[in-house]
């Protein structure tokens, strides 16, 4: 199936009959899928609205391009910020990096014990609510096996979140 | 901002040994070391023969002193002749609690008490 193809079978399922050219960036290198893209506006199977935004030229006569417009600016900002959103949750920090290589070298890796639900209790029951990543686990795991002492996993988790909020 | 000892500009929340100013990550810093110490505290709570006030302190420097260097101590130490208040809560003085602690020891020493 080539490029176009899938662009067309990509749009097909899309109630709003929108396609942005984010969602295209897995179909093809870019200049492949530009060339795509205009070779579809030129054969009138779909309508580009405005930079990187095209549609279906029979929403475009059912819904106006006002409309359509405005759908596909909200669209692109949701993406954006997903994309942000998972961006940050996946980086690794300078902490993380260094938190990570220590555990391996150490051989040490995070293993649940009662320990860890009875906190996520109490903690609960304080009215708080943490969610630990897995580096809090890893810090949590070598200062268990005595790898590390509570004053320096401590040290490490308050700049590691601190470093999270800066990303 | 529960502020008691009154120096959280300059010490941050509690004198925590970071000098760190943000809860929310002060609250993850406080779970993480309960996590890591909770281990650590019952094995010393399953040594004591009796549970005793000491111990109580005791429990309170294992888990929290790495980031609170004054846990473990007793309150009058480390805030003599001062009301703490959190919220709408006035916490009771420390001449009462350590009334009604040490009664809850010796409560607890007597056999099947709490059954």
């Amino acid at each position: 199936m080539d490029i176009k193809s899938r662009i067309l079978q990509s749009l097909r399922p899309r109630k709003d009959g929108l396609l942005l050219r984010q969602d295209t960036k897995f179909l093809g290198s870019p200049s492949q899928v530009s060339v795509a893209l205009r070779s579809l506006v030129d054969g009138g199977l779909i309508e580009k609205l405005d930079r990187g935004i095209y549609a279906k030229p029979a929403k475009v006569m059912q819904l106006g391009r006002e409309a359509l417009l405005k759908t596909a600016t909200l669209r692109a900002k949701n993406l954006r910020d997903e994309c942000l959103h998972r961006r940050r949750h996946n980086r690794l920090t300078p902490t993380a990096r260094y938190v990570r290589n220590l555990a391996k070298n150490e051989g040490v890796g995070f293993h649940p014990i009662y320990a860890d639900r009875w906190a996520r209790s109490v903690t609960n029951l304080a009215g708080d609510e943490v969610k630990s990543d897995s580096t809090d686990d890893l810090l949590v795991a070598l200062t268990r096996s005595g790898k590390m002492t509570p004053k320096d996993m401590v040290a490490l988790v308050i700049k590691h979140h601190n470093d999270l909020k800066r990303v | 901002m529960f502020d008691p000892f009154g120096d959280y500009d300059s010490r941050g929340y509690l004198r925590n040994t970071a000098g760190e100013k943000d809860l929310e990550i002060i609250k993850i810093a406080e779970h993480e070391l309960f996590r890591a110490q909770l281990p650590i505290a019952l094995d010393f709570l399953a040594q004591c023969k009796r549970i005793d006030y000491p111990d109580f302190l005791e429990v309170h420097r294992i888990l929290f002193s790495a980031l609170y260097p004054w846990s473990g101590k007793d309150r009058n130490t480390v805030l003599p002749a001062r009301s703490v208040v959190r919220e709408r809560f006035t916490f009771v003085t420390q001449k009462i609690v350590n009334v009604r602690l040490r009664k809850g020891f010796r409560l607890l020493k007597t056999k099947n008490k709490w059954q």
